[in-house]
């Protein structure tokens, strides 16, 4: 770009640290994995056995089912806050994102809580589990959309003769179909990839492609196999990402630009409305409830002898390893972050390319990212597999894609104005992207904090690989005690599942803070 | 004190100024007229640096400024749209450049109180940007651009959007100010009785050999 107010120099330097970041536990893992154990011999192995298949087919029914149930539960609360203006509208909404905020493992143990003995550990437990968990996708995705739809152009078409169904089928639906294959498509995704919920909730015999990869590398010891079915998750979600991208492009009408006024609730239909959000808070919280409740209780008795284990042993530790872990990658996110947004915003194509290198990572799953970071770092100087950081490394991974989402909005509203006017009073380049630039996104550099803090605390997959005992991280602990026997040990599995929801909830609320006073600061 | 010349400037391969050149002595005062879009603000931009020329010179003192960036031009520029620092307050808005020249905080600090006297918002050091009127905004922000002590001050339509009572009076204070300073200063505007009452001299943005072609770049 040839713009003296912003020279490319510094946006370069900056877009060095997170290629190389990239480069080194990215790239330089899934390269080194598919050099050393893909060979055309494993693929026929992996290909010809039965149980590849069963894995690949039970990863994709359950994927679609869950789709469906999901969007059986959502569809309600969807209309209702995505249509309708009123009080506590915003609230429900947020009540209705819950699930999505929460870590796998806790769902996976709030189900186990919650349901009956002959539902756990069965594919419709994983089922509801998944449908519990992405009922935000539809409200957030479809909402929005539905929010942006005018009444008028119904009405208009009932002016012309369209019967309320007609009207629907043809102005509406085209309307809204985009975001619904968005959210179905985004929905899929997260379920055909489930790791902890399958894992806890499915049984010793039920596996998705991503349990089955991490059962394979460290039940089995078969790391080719692994390897192999690595690249076939990448791939298919590669098809699936792009599908999504079809599909979401695939809106009929563009969104209106200005806001459209949502009507207040008829009143016929508010016992309607009263109905769905009452079923969508009892939904959202009895499983949350159920996680404290059995947290307080060993075998039939109230007792708060797993909460005083907090205090000492595994469980303490486990949440020091969490909050240390998630302190540390949220600190790395962050700047790796703040790196990608600055090149991102200055530099043009070279911009472009590292703006979509950031968002690779999330193609890949965290099993798989654990495993390519095993397998990579395992010999002399570079054997970092059992240090507690290590950990972090990869959360990071899995994070900051999501916190460069977070940030590049609040960095690009910083006004060019306010650049040029501290030029002339004399701000060199690195100055004002510390007086202007970062001064004004601070926000934003706390909502990414947060979330990348948030996402390290929940964060399972990767974690399951290269956590050690006695820094074991919170859900890695919380899935290891719900799979041994006895009341205290579970009872303790429900104590560290609640506090892993009070810690997330309290980083993710520090999140929505930011966001919402950067967003109310732009209004002004 | 200022040469502009020859200046070109081109955007998306068309020229907002073609071959624009301008003087102004030490001590001067200098108007320049043209109706909205002409290309004036980009020529202010530019002699600030913060516009690209693609052929031509800015001289200042002698010395060709013209790939020097805005940072190191010492120039002082008040913008159409004050463009305030909202994450700081008045006095920190009025005493940023001397922040960034590494003066101490109580110095920065007298200074602004200073200036924000001669501009007439003695008082007003610790409000917030967002509290202030459109009125109280131009005189902070003729306070920033003046505390550095630039060689030169450009002035961007600066008092647009004001009502006439306000206009004419933040005109009387301007002229009082610059006259007590004897400061050196380019300014554009449309309004013709503004650049009269308030410089020593007036042109007419075309007759700088600007194609002066109706651009909408402003």
């Amino acid at each position: 770009m040839n713009d003296p107010l912003f020279p490319s120099r510094t946006a370069r330097a900056a877009a060095v640290v997170p290629a190389a970041w990239l480069a080194a536990f990215f790239a330089a893992p899934l390269v080194a994995m598919l050099v050393t154990f893909v060979r055309l011999d494993d693929v026929v192995r992996v290909a010809s056995r039965d149980s590849t298949w069963r894995v690949a087919w039970f990863s994709a029914w359950q994927a679609a089912v869950s789709v469906a149930a999901t969007f059986v539960v959502a569809a309600p609360v969807t209309w209702l806050v995505g249509r309708h203006d009123f009080r506590g509208r915003r609230a429900l909404r947020a009540v209705s994102t819950v699930g999505f905020l929460l870590p796998s493992v806790v769902v996976a143990a709030a189900f186990l809580a919650l349901l009956p003995r002959s539902w756990q550990y069965t594919p419709w437990a994983v089922v509801l589990a998944h449908a519990y968990f992405n009922v935000a996708v539809v409200v957030r995705v479809v909402g929005a959309r539905l929010e942006s739809f005018d009444d008028r152009q119904t009405a208009a078409a009932r002016t012309l003769g369209a019967a309320p169904a007609y009207a629907a089928g043809s102005i509406a639906w085209p309307f809204v179909r985009g975001a619904v294959a968005a959210a179905a498509g985004i929905v899929f995704i997260y379920c055909f990839t489930s790791y902890a919920v399958v894992r806890l909730l499915g049984g010793p015999r039920r596996n998705t492609l991503e349990s089955d990869i991490a059962l394979r590398a460290f039940g089995i010891g078969d790391i080719p196999a692994a390897t192999v079915l690595s690249v076939v998750q990448v791939l298919m979600i590669l098809l699936a990402v792009y599908a999504l991208r079809v599909a979401a492009g695939g809106d009929a009408v563009a969104a209106r630009a200005a806001r459209v006024v949502l009507a207040p609730v008829a009143a016929h239909r508010r016992w309607i409305a009263a109905l769905t959000a009452a079923v969508t808070v009892v939904f959202v919280s009895t499983p949350l409830v159920a996680v404290f409740w059995k947290s307080l209780r060993v075998g039939d008795q109230m007792s708060l002898a797993a909460w005083r284990a907090v205090s000492g042993g595994d469980v303490a530790s486990s949440i020091v390893a969490s909050l240390r872990t998630a302190l540390v990658a949220g600190i790395i996110g962050t700047v790796l972050a703040a790196a990608t947004t600055l090149a991102v915003v200055r530099l043009g194509t070279g911009g472009r390319w590292l703006d979509a290198a950031s968002i690779v990572p999330l193609a890949v799953s965290p099993v798989t990212l654990g495993l390519g970071l095993v397998i990579t770092f395992d010999s002399g100087w570079l054997d970092w597999r059992a240090n507690w950081w290590f950990v972090a490394v990869a959360h990071t991974l899995v994070a900051f894609p999501l916190a460069v989402r977070v940030l590049l909005p609040a960095w690009r509203a910083v006004p060019r104005g306010l650049h040029a006017a501290a030029a002339v009073l004399g701000a060199s380049d690195r100055r004002r992207i510390v007086d202007v630039d970062l001064r004004l996104a601070r926000r934003g550099l706390v909502a990414a904090l947060g979330l990348v803090v948030a996402v390290s605390l929940g964060e399972f997959g990767a974690a399951s690989l290269l956590s050690r005992r006695g820094t074991e991280t919170m859900p890695v602990a919380v899935s290891r005690l719900l799979e041994r026997t006895g009341d205290t040990v579970r009872a303790q599995a429900f104590v560290l599942a609640t506090v892993l929801v009070i810690a997330c909830v309290a980083a993710l609320f520090v999140v929505e803070l930011a966001l919402g006073r950067s967003r109310r600061a732009a209004r002004r | 004190m200022l040469h502009v010349d020859d200046l070109v400037v081109t955007r998306d391969r068309r020229r907002v100024l073609d071959g624009v050149s301008l003087s102004v002595a030490r001590g001067e005062r200098v108007s320049v007229h043209g109706p909205s879009g002409c290309g004036k603000t980009t020529l202010l931009h530019t002699v600030a640096g913060l516009i690209r020329a693609a052929s031509g010179r800015v001289l200042l003192d002698s010395t060709d400024v013209t790939n020097m960036p805005p940072h190191e031009r010492g120039l002082g520029l008040v913008f159409q749209d004050d463009q305030l620092f909202p994450h700081f307050d008045v006095a920190d808005n009025v005493s940023y450049g001397l922040r960034v020249r590494g003066v101490a905080r109580r110095e920065r600090r007298r200074t602004a109180d200073g200036w924000l006297e001669r501009v007439g918002l003695a008082g007003f050091a610790g409000r917030r940007i967002d509290s202030i009127s459109g009125g109280e905004a131009k005189r902070v922000a003729l306070a920033r651009a003046l505390a550095t002590r630039p060689r030169i001050v450009l002035l961007d339509e600066p008092l647009s959007g004001l009502d006439d009572a306000l206009h004419d009076r933040l005109l009387g204070d301007l002229r009082a100010l610059f006259d007590g300073l004897g400061t050196t200063v380019v300014h554009v505007t449309h309004d013709r009785a503004e650049g009269a009452n308030l410089c020593h001299r007036a042109v007419e943005f075309a007759e700088l050999g600007a194609s002066s072609a109706r651009l909408n770049d402003e």
